[in-house]
């Protein structure tokens, strides 16, 4: 490639604050032409080639078999393609979690975001918001989640982050990191 | 002309439907018309590419997975829905297969034309081509594929063809009875 346009990766533990994180950095970069590129949305698009309608289990399905053919790597590399393919000026990466997704991100010059909140903040968000199927847990099912292989193996990718981002407080706290953040990056001026 | 215009494409293995649909393609296209030709092959590596520069043997898996998992009219029941969402063009899809694909054409008003050969010119040219795996076989293998249920199944389509087109004579006779046959659809 050519052209080096900034692609953010962010990852982290659920109800981190991933989809918050991208959302704002979006905003707040609303000059430029943004992307947030989720790392299911290879897995829709191919989906709907055959399906009219699409549901958790094609999801699930379609990662599995996928992953088993043409390795673990196989949806990070799905969004190395489509940033050499698509139009943008800025793309942020939602929900990276697996070692082949940092050894891409790693390989492309992407930068790794990690947001960090500590386990009972995390909890309390994914109370609130009962979104996904894990999102209405006791704290201690919650804290087990935390230790499947997935969840370790995210923490090791953000202990190794470019960025690490504290989502523990307010909003506004997270606001500051992000435009701390942007600064630094060349993105926007920190006021 | 209609804002529409469906036409399935069947025959025996190396009878010529490639030859035939890229024929057709052409002789639509010079009319200004918006072609869109449908096959299997094309969907499944549509899906792919989006992970991979996919090749056949890919598409073959993802083929036989689809199935696995949500039946076998998956795959046709998606051509049949790229066809219904779009409003207008000529759409030639490949490889008309089986009696239930061909009822799906006709309800849309479609028609079928029938691509024909002696087994013997077939077997030949397929071993010329090679342009798939199980392409170069011999005469004993061709005649046990050419007695499978689903070549059956492509012989009663034949009986229900609007037109045929016989491919033996060289490729000037191949294109003369095309041609008339796309003078009588287009009513040119």
């Amino acid at each position: 490639m050519l052209e080096n346009k900034p692609v953010l990766a962010i990852l982290g533990m659920p109800a981190a604050g991933k989809g918050t994180t991208a959302s704002l950095i979006k905003e707040k970069l609303k000059d430029k032409e943004v992307k947030i590129i989720r790392f299911s949305d290879s897995l829709a698009e191919a989906l709907k080639v055959f399906l009219p309608e699409i549901g958790r289990k094609d999801f699930q399905w379609l990662a599995s078999a996928i992953r088993d053919r043409f390795g673990e790597d196989i949806l990070a590399r799905a969004i190395e393609r489509r940033v050499r393919r698509d139009d943008f000026e800025v793309a942020i990466l939602d929900g990276a979690r697996v070692r082949g997704d940092e050894e891409i991100a790693r390989k492309n010059g992407w930068k790794l975001i990690y947001i960090d909140a500590p386990v009972e903040i995390r909890w309390e968000r994914a109370n609130k918001r009962l979104e996904k199927s894990d999102d209405g847990v006791t704290l201690e099912e919650f804290k087990e989640l935390d230790k499947g292989r997935t969840e370790i193996e995210i923490q090791e990718i953000g202990s190794r982050s470019d960025f690490k981002l504290d989502n523990n407080g307010t909003l506004e706290r997270l606001e500051d990191q992000i435009d701390s953040l942007l600064g630094q990056l060349g993105l926007a001026w920190t006021l | 002309m209609k804002e529409k215009t469906i036409i399935g494409f069947a025959g025996e293995s190396g009878a010529g439907k490639g030859t035939a649909i890229e024929y057709f393609k052409k002789k639509f296209e010079a009319l200004g018309e918006k072609v869109i030709v449908s096959r299997p092959s094309g969907l499944l590596a549509q899906a792919l590419n989006i992970f991979v520069d996919s090749n056949k043997q890919d598409q073959q898996w993802l083929a036989i997975e689809l199935i696995k998992q949500y039946g076998p009219k998956v795959i046709t029941d998606a051509i049949f829905r790229e066809v219904d969402d779009k409003k207008e063009g000529i759409f030639l899809l490949d490889s008309v297969r089986t009696v239930a694909n061909l009822t799906e054409i006709k309800k849309r008003g479609g028609q079928l034309i029938y691509v024909t050969a002696e087994p013997e010119i077939r077997w030949q040219r397929m071993r010329q081509r090679e342009e798939r795996s199980d392409d170069n076989v011999s005469w004993e293998k061709f005649q046990e594929i050419e007695s499978s249920p689903i070549e059956q199944e492509i012989k009663i389509i034949k009986d229900q063809a609007d037109f045929k087109a016989r491919n033996r004579d060289g490729y000037e006779e191949f294109y003369k009875s095309l041609n008339d046959i796309f003078k009588k659809i287009t009513n040119l």
